[in-house]
């Protein structure tokens, strides 16, 4: 049997659901000594916004018990030198460029979003609402709904292309941010970012990483997103999920879509292991053939009751 | 000196215990023979605990074959330490910059700092100056012709390797034309850093950032540096001038 792997994500047509997940993939072809990057569903960028960023002091990261937490602070070159350096490489792929972007305040979010749209490489753009918000106190956009509704109704009238609003997990109710995502007109939804977390040095009494805090990510996450994929997926079940958190075999990909999910996003899988994604791409369309499943695409949703 | 990076899964062709804390290990790969002062980012078969792959300098290498020398003592290094003769175990390298090639080489290295060192006056030759705490944390490792300190005098001079360059230097007759090289623990690079801009003498230091992806793709490993801002060491480094960087 030979498994057809291609899924269509808010009307953009990928040939197998594994993208990379943004900030641990590169800016741009820094992954492909290390495999053919033009193998992926699509490539996601690491996030970029109007001005450069230089990013927190170290410490940035703290292993814990299969995980990671990072405080990278969204250090990026800025949305000029991207365009410039970046995305022309990108573009040599052949396969969706995905920038992922945000602002810290509305304006500057808009801004971003409108300049990476006028770039005819970039296939569609994925807004990072967990990005802390400097005009409101440095609340993340992702976490209030009367905040996140209009920041996506903004940045969706500042593009033609499709826009997928990724969301965060540190919120009382995913449902409640997946619809102001929608309502504000987002085609698809990334579930999730990363957990805010933190360790501690218990010689030296400090909180780690360098705020004080961070975002976990890797296997040690997976339940946690795997349900926030469900939670979307069952309260809005025409919306293109993309599935991350956790993801390091191909079973973790068919569980992200039998939850609901469309496509999914490999993230910390790649810093343990560069070549990653052409491995879980293998054991997933192994596992497929090996449970039958010619087309993947047909069982999105399907662990779900009353679904086939 | 940057040579192509692959990832591949290697066998552990010979495993040394030098000292109760002290690995050697030889592994067998197809990459592109490292330079002193690259890095690896070394992992074994053991699941998902812990996480990352560990950064770990060649201590030599050749076509065919790579060596590193760790101390063990973490949860990652006590599993590297762990891994016997044809055991799998994950390396992703030849990682990083490098020590540049120069005319007159002064090699200081501190404790653990000693292999990028090694392989460098193997590969290049030089003078090398290694500073340990006492006379067993060599190991039987120091060769013919190195300087040695030790910080309670079982071993060559009372003092650490820094006190060693100094009294090189004292003996060196002007115009003074060597290059430092070092690696180990920041206060000594930075005592050592001092030293050579008084001295007016260039000076490298290998740093060892906390790295995740070791590989350019995650920005977890910035070091502050002296002009704002931030470098990445797996990418721009290890090895920089002392004078770029905050030690
Ligand atoms: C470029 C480079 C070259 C290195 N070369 C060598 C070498 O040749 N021999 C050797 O013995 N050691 C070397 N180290 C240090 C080695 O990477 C650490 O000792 C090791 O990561 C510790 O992991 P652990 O789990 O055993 O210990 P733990 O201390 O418990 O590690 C916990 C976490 O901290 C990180 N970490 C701890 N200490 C260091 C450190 N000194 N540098 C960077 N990250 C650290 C680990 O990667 C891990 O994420 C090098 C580090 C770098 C960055
Ligand atoms: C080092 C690092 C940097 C990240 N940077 C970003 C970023 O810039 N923008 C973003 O939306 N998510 C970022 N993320 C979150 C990941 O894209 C992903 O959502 C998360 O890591 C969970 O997936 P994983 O468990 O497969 O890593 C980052 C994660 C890591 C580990
Ligand atoms: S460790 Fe990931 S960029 Fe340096």
């Amino acid at each position: 049997m030979t498994v057809d792997t291609s899924v269509t994500l808010a009307g953009v047509p990928l040939k197998n659901p594994l993208m990379t997940a943004s900030g641990t993939s590169g800016h741009g072809l820094e992954l492909s000594p290390f495999f053919d990057l033009s193998i992926l569903g699509a490539f996601v960028t690491k996030g970029v916004s109007m001005a450069p960023r230089a990013g927190n002091p170290p410490p940035r990261l703290q292993e814990t018990p299969a995980g990671l937490l990072n405080a990278i602070g969204l250090e990026n070159p800025g949305v000029a030198a991207f365009v410039a350096r970046a995305l022309p490489g990108l573009a040599t792929l052949g396969i969706p460029v995905v920038v992922n972007c945000f602002g810290e305040d509305p304006e500057k979010t808009v801004a971003a979003v409108e300049a990476l749209s006028a770039q005819a490489a970039v296939t569609a753009l994925e807004l990072n609402v967990s990005c802390p918000n400097v005009k409101a106190g440095g609340i993340a956009f992702g976490t209030d709904p009367a905040v996140l509704r209009p920041l996506v109704a903004a940045c969706r009238q500042a593009t033609r292309l499709p826009l997928w609003v990724k969301l965060s997990p540190n919120v009382t109710s995913i449902v409640t941010m997946a619809d102001a995502a929608l309502q504000g007109g987002a085609d698809a939804l990334t579930c999730v970012n990363t957990l805010l977390g933190c360790d501690i040095d218990v010689r030296r009494r400090r909180f780690l990483p360098s705020p004080g805090r961070g975002g976990l990510s890797g296997p040690a996450t997976l339940p946690v997103a795997l349900l926030k994929v469900a939670e979307v997926h069952r309260a809005f079940p025409q919306a293109p999920i993309i599935g991350v958190g956790g993801i390091r075999r191909g079973e973790d990909v068919l569980k992200y879509l039998l939850a609901g999910a469309t496509a999914v996003q490999i993230g910390t899988a790649i810093l343990v292991e560069p070549t990653a994604p052409v491995r879980i791409l293998n054991e997933f369309t192994e596992l497929c053939e090996g449970l039958g499943i010619s087309r993947p695409a047909d069982v999105i949703g399907a662990a779900h009751p009353g679904q086939p | 000196m940057e040579t192509e990076k692959s990832y591949e899964l290697c066998r552990v062709r010979e495993r040394r215990v030098l000292s109760p804390v002290l690995i050697s290990l030889t592994v067998e790969t197809t990459a592109p023979v490292a330079a002193p002062g690259q890095f690896a980012m070394l992992r074994g078969p053991w699941g998902d605990a812990p996480l990352l792959p560990r950064a770990i300098s060649y201590h030599d290498a050749g076509p065919g074959w790579a060596r590193f020398l760790f101390r063990t003592g973490g949860p990652g290094t006590d599993r590297l330490g762990r891994l016997v003769e044809g055991d799998p175990v994950a390396v992703a390298g030849p990682l990083g910059n490098g020590f540049p090639v120069v005319q007159e080489p002064w090699l200081v290295a501190g404790g653990i700092g000693l292999p990028p060192l090694a392989f460098y006056r193997r590969r290049f030759g030089g003078r090398l100056f290694w500073g340990v705490p006492t006379r067993e944390a060599t190991a039987g490792l120091a060769e013919e012709g190195w300087a040695l300190a030790s910080d309670d005098g079982t071993l060559g001079v009372r003092g650490t390797a820094v006190d060693l360059v100094a009294a090189a230097l004292q003996k060196v007759e002007a115009p003074l034309s060597p290059t430092v090289l070092s690696c180990g623990p920041y206060p000594m690079m930075a005592a050592l850093a001092r030293l050579c801009a008084a001295h007016e003498i260039p000076c490298f230091v290998s740093l060892e950032g906390k790295m995740a992806c070791g590989v350019g793709v995650c920005c977890g490993c910035a070091h502050p540096a002296k002009a704002g801002g931030y470098v990445h060491v797996c990418e721009e480094g290890p090895v920089f001038s002392a004078h770029e960087v905050v030690l």
